[in-house]
């Protein structure tokens, strides 16, 4: 027996007392997601300037991309506007409804050899170039564990932030995508306010991102769905479920294959993992 | 003072070996943390060991009253219905005066509406006793 093994409280427990860490939140009220990601949310607003308004443009850009998805659920509910995003109700301040990736059940399925035996495969391969799983402090509460995991993903490859062509970003909520922009480098940290303004996330933008129209308006696969987008923007053939009969024509009403794409970033919630890949 | 005659019916912590002296000084309407007794860092949450320099020794001091938000959320989508009456309610984030940032808090800013609620404002602690034994600390403006 120690200080750590008499037990605990001696009141009996009710059903939904709680222990750990969440002792200091539940008794609160601070149970949902968008709680807990709220607070990243106006840390982040408060240090850089971040408006609701800016969470809009993400949102309404995903959606386009859902459009020419056909597996995408939010695809049958067609296109919003700003205006919509700004019109939806309050789910936890600062996130309103369109701010909120969806629920989803379902699955996919992905499969991982050494690139030699890879070359014996009907498909041509995408490469993983580096991974980083694993978190740590960040300096404050608006920055996510992606920035400690960019330069162990980027050195492990041996390239920069600019040589990404696209990144699929977990995006459980805008404002979630939209710090990750920043902190895995693709725009300097407090600029990416003004980056999706200008859609440089766009299908023809700098650095397209969430080209299947992510957890917000393809599914909640929980990001594994984004190393399915990024391995079919890899491939020879590129993605096959868009709108496109036969070869890809970059026509933004039905395609939304990205131009000749080389390398693509995935992650996963708060940059607690990562991949760069590239094209086989 | 709630109404004790019904039963509270939000969660409520079940503390153990090393939270039991938060949630006894807040009954006794005090807030305290731990103090390393080697290098002097305050240490949230409670916890064996200090995560600058590993002592075990600390002693738990009494903290200033006041504070200051770093962030906040308002849950207007409630999806825990014991607290359904108490939408739009504010929860932040909230470091304590004196404790070099690494005392922060969890906990509800009252007495104020929502849209006045900004990251940086300063804010007192209120001691609401919800049970006999329990006394959650929560935050109003200062």
């Amino acid at each position: 027996m120690n200080r750590y093994s008499e037990g605990r409280g001696t009141r009996a427990r009710r059903a939904d007392d709680v222990s750990g860490d969440d002792q200091f939140r539940i008794p609160f009220g601070n149970h949902h997601a968008a709680a807990t990601f709220g607070h990243v949310a106006t840390a982040h607003m408060a240090k850089y300037g971040t408006t609701s308004l800016d969470f809009a443009h993400l949102a309404v850009t995903e959606r386009e991309h859902a459009l020419l998805n056909t597996k995408a659920m939010m695809r049958p509910k067609g296109p919003i506007t700003i205006e919509d995003h700004q019109n939806s109700r309050w789910i936890v301040y600062p996130f309103r409804l369109l701010d909120c990736c969806q629920e989803t059940d379902g699955a996919v399925a992905m499969v991982i050899t050494t690139a030699e035996r890879a070359r014996d495969l009907k498909q041509t391969p995408v490469h993983i170039m580096s991974g980083v799983g694993g978190s740590g402090p960040t300096r404050g509460l608006w920055e996510t564990n992606a920035a400690n995991a960019a330069p162990l993903l980027y050195g492990g490859a041996g390239v920069t932030p600019k040589d990404v062509d696209f990144a699929e970003i977990y995006d459980p909520f805008t404002l979630m995508c939209l710090t990750h922009i920043e902190d895995y480098g693709l725009v300097e940290k407090g600029g990416v306010a003004d980056w999706v303004r200008e859609g440089h996330n766009k299908l023809d933008g700098s650095c397209p991102v969430n080209t299947h129209g992510g957890l917000l308006s393809e599914a909640h696969i929980h990001g594994q769905n984004h190393v399915i987008e990024a391995v079919q923007q890899l491939r020879p053939q590129g993605v096959v479920d868009d709108l496109c009969e036969g070869p890809h024509t970059y026509d933004r009403s039905v395609c939304r294959q990205v131009r000749n794409p080389e390398i693509g970033l995935v992650c996963g919630e708060s940059g607690g993992s990562s991949m760069l890949l590239r094209r086989g | 003072m709630v109404d004790t005659a019904v039963e509270y019916a939000k969660p409520l912590p079940a503390p153990d070996q090393d939270t039991r002296p938060f949630w006894d000084a807040c009954r006794e309407h005090e807030l305290r943390a731990q103090q390393c007794s080697a290098c002097g860092r305050f240490r949230w949450p409670p916890q064996g060991v200090c995560p600058s320099c590993y002592s075990w020794n600390n002693e738990w001091v009494k903290l200033p009253e006041t504070a200051k938000v770093v962030s906040f959320v308002v849950v207007h989508y409630v999806s825990v219905p014991a607290f359904a009456g108490d939408a739009p309610y504010t929860i932040a984030n909230i470091t304590i005066d004196g404790t070099d940032e690494h005392v922060q808090l969890t906990s509800n800013v009252i007495d104020v509406p929502w849209e006045e609620v900004k990251v940086g404002m300063p804010v007192r602690v209120v001691f609401e006793d919800v049970t006999p034994e329990f006394t959650l600390p929560k935050f109003r403006p200062a």
